[in-house]
């Protein structure tokens, strides 16, 4: 047990922990804002991340890089980014409405208990798991280095290099997108007003399923573009990567409090730092039993998480 | 009438309970011997486990050719080198009347978890490339043609201690790197500075990175596999106070993928393995391998051929029984390709041999024999 490390590492393990933590934010806003709705863990948010960092790769494929090369200038690189993003949003995003009509709309036309909706959420994510496995025959899949990580920026043990800045900024961009979208427009006060009371929202006239099917598609195209920082990042995917992001990332939005969008962006970063943090001076291998007991505590202590709403109010 | 029909069921019910509870050995063979192959065919681990597949496949082949009336057949089971998955394939395999003996397992942890498996069938099991020392004396129908843990983790350690390195130490918390990285600990223990433990299939080495650094270490010894070694590699290299360290790692890592995924920071890698250079001590073999199979051979090609061959060996000298094989496996010795071949009775190969590699240029370079 290292504790000086705290010290020496203190700003270089906190860039890193926000790096993870917003990747994680991207993924657990899925989580959370499904949850927001229709009061349903989406089990299967996490594959839906896997699939987008499939999708990513499938488009890096199509340029033949081998690897070897140097890393692209700056304006290439933006563009090739771009492109992954919206590539997997779009594949994410649809993969979400897609599992929403599959798994999860005749439960709800037909009044079906909660624990059925969750049977079908586990058994969709083993589905789109396996299906994978089977594609990309159970095999780690890797991705070229696209960007010079070079650091430009050094202080002390801090190093600043592009693709750290690249999720940072990129994820304040979603989030900013995000934050008007829920805010400002019409289809975020139709979201607010599904999750506050689903009855009163039909009286008021809003259409429920098609306020459902964006919420899903939303969730997706989050997931989607993180599942592009995430390639870019750290470089490699494979048919089960969504298990153990995606635990990360609902224990965000657990930590968070669960149906609320500002809950699950901290309860993401504070993750993130908890778990570089808990890493560095414990060892890597106690970092998914750190986050687990989190997660129970949290659920034990106070289930509705830092920022929710009390339990009781909620619709059952 | 109806006493008569009763007689005669009663006593055909009898026939058939005693021929049902007679012992297997009644339940023959209908077709040819078979050879099965345990390991990874898809998975991460795929690459090597088809090398050593295809050294099977080539033995048997061979075999055939100058043994057209006694032919054996070529079968496998799909562990993905995974001991949750093993055992139910290795029952398969005692099942099967026909399969009389096991090249496999490819990794410790699937051995591991077979092994008793194969015991209880009886099937003698000779494995090309598993290296954990708890494989000693296991069992008496295991046998294998690679030296353990217990001379590899002294001779990965020797190459630190060589190096005059500040030695920080990860494992993957599976039983053969765990295994390996105790026994580098231990032999290596005067010039540790920290140790981390990741686990398998970890992506975010930023946390190990950052304590490899703080201890000032001059090398990094990684207990596993390839598919984490080459992301660990990647982040050490893009991290400048990481950069020049020396990377050690032990026969999990050196495989063509390690160099596929890791690309340009595989350079100089220092690798052990138990297995012999192909090209050096079989080159036509190896030629071969390559004009049969249209591509390169593995690192354990060699070994898995050689365990094939012992094996074959054995069913000529008229061994066609389980227990009969693998009796003749605790005695024999066979001039294998490359190698004698005679195992003692803890089920270790006689002759232990070790020795060192790197990559350079992209493709993997054998080093020097290590005693």
């Amino acid at each position: 047990m290292d504790f000086s490390i705290l010290i020496t590492n203190f700003w270089s393990l906190g860039l890193d922990g926000i790096v993870v933590g917003a990747i994680y934010a991207l993924i657990s806003l899925g989580y959370t804002l499904v949850y927001g709705v229709l009061r349903l863990i989406n089990f299967a948010h996490s594959e839906i991340f896997m699939i987008g960092t499939m999708s990513a790769y499938f488009v890096i494929l199509q340029f033949g890089f081998t690897g070897y090369e140097d890393p692209l200038p700056l304006l290439e690189f933006v563009g090739i980014f771009l492109l992954l993003a919206t590539v997997s949003a779009i594949v994410s995003g649809g993969s979400a409405v897609l599992l929403e009509i599959v798994a999860y709309r005749r439960l709800r036309i037909m009044k079906a208990s909660r624990l059925s909706s969750l049977i079908s959420a586990i058994g969709a994510s083993f589905v789109l798991v396996e299906v994978f496995r089977v594609m990309t025959d159970s095999k780690n899949l890797d991705f070229p280095r696209l960007i010079n990580k070079d650091p430009f920026f050094t202080w002390g043990t801090l190093y600043l290099s592009a693709d750290k800045v690249l999720v940072i900024v990129g994820a304040a961009i979603i989030f900013l997108i995000l934050n008007r979208i829920i805010n400002h427009t019409k289809l975020g006060l139709g979201i607010r007003a599904v999750s506050q009371d689903e009855r009163t929202a039909i009286l008021m006239g809003v259409n429920v399923n098609r306020i459902i099917s964006y919420t899903f598609l939303l969730g997706g195209v989050l997931a989607g573009v993180g599942s592009a920082f995430y390639m870019v990042f750290y470089e490699t995917t494979k048919s089960n990567v969504g298990f153990l992001v995606g635990i990360s990332a609902f224990t965000a939005a657990v930590l968070g409090g669960i149906g609320n969008v500002k809950g699950a962006l901290y309860g993401s970063f504070a993750l993130g730092l908890v778990q570089q943090y808990t890493s560095a001076v414990l060892g890597y291998n106690w970092r998914d039993v750190v986050t687990f007991v989190i997660l129970v505590l949290v659920l034990l202590i106070k289930p509705t998480g830092l920022f929710g709403e009390a339990l009781q109010k909620a619709r059952v | 009438m109806k006493k008569i029909i009763s007689i005669v069921s009663a006593s055909a019910l009898a026939v058939g309970l005693t021929v049902a509870a007679a012992p297997s050995a009644f339940a023959a063979c209908a077709g040819d011997l078979k050879i099965y192959f345990q390991g990874a065919q898809t998975g991460p681990y795929a690459e090597t486990g088809i090398n050593e597949a295809n050294g099977v496949i080539l033995a048997i082949e061979k075999y055939n050719k100058t043994n057209p009336k006694t032919k054996v057949a070529y079968d496998v089971i799909d562990t993905e080198a995974s001991g949750s998955k093993s055992p139910a394939l290795a029952a398969k395999v005692v099942a099967d009347e026909c399969a009389i003996g096991v090249v496999g397992g490819m990794y410790s942890g699937e051995t591991l978890a077979a092994v008793p498996i194969y015991e209880g069938g009886k099937v003698p099991v000779v494995s090309p490339s598993a290296t954990n020392p708890a494989l000693t004396n296991k069992s008496p129908y295991f046998h294998r043609v690679v030296g353990s843990d217990l001379v590899q983790g002294p001779a990965l350690a020797q190459i630190a201690i060589g190096l005059k390195s500040k030695l920080f130490v990860v494992d993957d918390a599976t039983a053969y790197g765990k295994g390996l990285a105790t026994i580098v600990k231990k032999s290596a223990s005067k010039i540790i500075v920290g140790t981390d433990g990741v686990t398998e299939g970890t992506t975010n080495f930023t946390s190990v990175v950052a304590k490899v650094a703080k201890s000032k270490a001059t090398a990094v010894f990684y207990g596993g596999y390839y598919p984490e070694a080459a992301i660990f590699i990647k982040a050490l290299r893009d991290n400048p106070a990481t950069k020049k360290v020396a990377f050690i790692a032990g026969d999990g890592v050196l495989d063509g993928e390690y160099i596929k995924l890791a690309k340009k920071n595989a350079e100089g890698t220092y690798l052990t393995a138990p297995g012999e250079p192909m090209d050096k001590v079989a080159p036509a073999l190896a030629k071969e391998y390559k004009t049969r199979f249209g591509q390169e051979h593995g690192l354990y090609t060699l070994e898995a051929y050689n365990s094939a061959y012992v094996l074959l060996q054995g069913i000529k000298a008229g061994k066609t029984t389980r227990e009969s094989l693998n009796t003749w496996l605790g005695e024999a010795v066979v001039k294998a390709v490359g190698s004698t071949i005679s195992f003692s009775a803890t089920g270790d190969p006689d002759k232990i041999v070790m020795n060192q590699y790197t990559i350079k240029k992209g493709k993997m370079v054998w080093v020097k024999k290590l005693s």
